[in-house]
């Protein structure tokens, strides 16, 4: 008995696929069960011919959200624009054991390489390590908050010559307190107290030239911080390196293919769904939403692919075996994606972050949000009421899916936001998911 | 032959019991389907206690194998996960057996109380530990536990002698029945 629930608690895949298939007849007995899911199907069909004469203008919304949130990743100041080339990229996901690697995704053909800057606005973000040979279009992203990363940089303090510095990595201990990021920095010249921080890097050669594309980027402020009596200079940043990522602007020279679709993968090109069939519209366990779903065979479908319907968000598979999948829709404790929030009167969308869903409210349901700390010196984030939308961050979910509509309060710290979802998903029997994106390549070039 | 009556009758009752069990699960999945679900009693466990209130000991690992097959059939939760839990229950209500009748009001009350809290629980105790990089929530656990506990105690109180009526179980019953 205890061996059975240690095997249950930290599972091991072998034991985990022979009970899998040991209970492969319990298949069959949902077959047996679905006629049960028809009680509801007259309000089902309607929700879904409301779902299909939405969608056209769902979807034109979703395009003008995610064309605000690429507009925001580029730099508003003029001067940096100039004689360089801006390439979009989704931010995919985070290393779930590095939070400071970012893995994102740009159109195959536009040439990224690695040591490319990466911005987002008018601030410095990090730059491309490397470019996946095994995925097409798809690359990795070092933060500058990471420890082995360093970025030659300058304070504008109003003297006529700049004063050289090296950021990278954070302060350790005391970074995340008070509100902002402290990166680390150390002098290259003379010490100075205060300015603020651009990069500036040098060098000469190919790789110092790409790397000096991000010159004129903002890092932050420098401060001179006291540990116990010691003096620690340190730039801080306003910048939310946490939550504030969803789309990012890789730098290049002209070579650098910027033209194409929103993003390189498309919410609503229909190629990149499957309808599956839900086995049974319920779960035996109270306060899961999960659903059986049955996957044509040939569909290549993988853990976090979204559920949608129209252009709807419902929920995420997490589970695959075979042409079978589990999915958990929204509700469930087991669901979390990335949302951006469209928020009324506010002239650019939201990056929300991590929501994590809890449960049910009613006809509402419930997701954690982490509103991150409070941001020094930047102005006050919007609030109110919003239409939320997927955002990138998460493989296999588009940005730009309907997930509903909520209040998103003020201030900082966890929230719990009560939204209703543009589709209640319950009682679904059929249901679109989406395919396994950026196959991998089976042999290198 | 443990209950003295012939292997086929027993292969009926136990296939007749896979079938109640199942049918009582995807109803209690339907129910489930809305905010008031964790109100919904684990129907298909008060059937296992029913049954393990009048079958020989020595059938509670095949018991508890067809439970977790019915609610695997209707629930998200790994195969494991619920096998172990369920086994755990129903030793647990076994050792409700031990000092009070499980087949009157007052034993199959408690026991199924225990056992659907103990079901419930331990499901949600899995889930966070099986998530990457996320603690036990214990208190939202027993949270979650209490209401089923108490549905289900509720049923097996109310229905607990009419779902042992149900037709084809009678072949699993220990020689006293």
């Amino acid at each position: 008995m205890f061996v059975l629930a240690a095997l249950a608690l930290r599972p091991f895949p072998p034991v985990e696929r022979a009970v899998d298939f040991v209970f492969t007849p319990s298949h069959w007995a949902r077959e047996v069960l679905r006629p049960l899911g028809w009680l509801g199907v007259g309000e089902v069909r309607a929700a879904l011919t409301h779902a299909d004469e939405a969608l056209p203008a769902e979807r034109e919304a979703a395009r003008a959200l995610l064309s605000a949130q690429i507009e925001a990743a580029l730099p508003k100041d003029p001067a940096l624009r100039d004689g360089r080339a801006y390439l979009v990229a989704e931010v995919l996901e985070r290393d779930p054991n590095d939070t400071d690697i970012l893995r994102v995704r740009f159109p195959p053909a536009a040439g990224v390489v690695p040591d490319m800057p990466v911005v987002c606005g008018n601030t410095y973000v990090g730059r491309v390590r490397d470019v996946d040979p095994l995925r097409a279009g798809e690359g990795v992203v070092q933060l500058v908050t990471d420890e082995s990363l360093r970025v030659g940089a300058v304070v504008v303090d109003g003297s006529a010559e700049p004063a050289g510095l090296v950021v990278g990595g954070l302060v350790e201990a005391r970074a995340r307190r008070a509100g902002f990021l402290q990166l680390g920095a150390r002098h290259e010249s003379r010490p100075v107290q205060s300015g603020s921080v651009v990069v500036r890097e040098a060098g000469t050669g190919p790789r110092a030239e790409r790397r000096a594309r991000a010159d004129g980027f903002r890092l932050g402020e420098l401060r001179v911080l006291s540990d116990r009596g010691r003096a620690v200079l340190a730039v801080e940043t306003a910048f939310d390196y946490a939550h504030g990522l969803s789309a990012v602007a890789i730098v290049g020279g002209p070579e650098l293919a910027t033209a194409g679709p929103l993003y390189a993968d498309d919410a609503y090109d229909d190629a990149g769904w499957t309808t599956a069939r839900v086995g049974l519209a319920g779960d035996s366990t109270p306060r899961r939403r999960t659903r059986h779903l049955v996957l044509p065979r040939e569909a290549r479908v993988e853990v976090g692919g979204a559920l949608g319907v129209g252009a709807r968000f419902l929920g995420r598979v997490v589970r695959v075996d075979g042409s079978r999948a589990i999915g958990a829709l929204l509700g469930d404790p087991a669901l979390s994606f990335s949302g951006v929030a469209a928020i009324e009167g506010a002239a650019a969308p939201l990056h929300l972050g991590r929501l994590r869903s809890i449960g049910l409210d009613g006809d509402a349901v419930l997701l954690v949000w982490d509103a991150g700390v409070a941001t020094a010196g930047s102005p006050e984030r919007a609030h109110g009421p919003a239409r939320i939308a997927t955002s990138s961050g998460d493989r296999g979910v588009p940005a730009g899916l309907w997930v509903g509509t909520c209040t998103v309060p003020a201030g900082t710290g966890i929230h719990v936001l009560r939204l209703l979802p543009a589709q209640d998903p319950a009682d679904l029997l059929r249901l679109r998911v989406r395919l396994a994106t950026s196959p991998v390549v089976e042999e290198l070039p | 032959m443990k209950s003295g009556r012939r292997p086929g009758q027993r292969v009926l009752g136990w296939t007749l019991f896979l079938v109640w069990a199942v049918s009582l699960a995807g109803l209690q999945g339907i129910l489930a389907r809305h905010a008031a679900g964790s109100w919904v009693p684990d129907a298909a466990l008060v059937l296992s206690v029913v049954v393990l209130a009048r079958c020989e000991v020595g059938d509670l690992a095949l018991l508890a194998l067809l439970t977790a097959f019915a609610r695997a059939a209707t629930s998200g939760e790994p195969p494991l996960v619920l096998f172990t839990g369920i086994l755990g229950a129903l030793l647990a209500a076994l050792a409700v057996r031990g000092a009070f009748e499980l087949s009157g009001p007052l034993g199959r009350t408690l026991a199924t109380a225990i056992a659907a809290g103990m079901f419930q629980a331990w499901i949600s105790i899995a889930r966070d530990a099986r998530e990457v990089n996320h603690s036990i929530d214990f208190a939202a656990a027993a949270g979650t536990a209490l209401p089923v506990a108490l549905a289900s105690a509720l049923l097996a109180f109310a229905l607990g002698p009419l779902l042992a009526r149900l037709p084809g179980l009678t072949p699993l019953w220990s020689r006293s029945w």
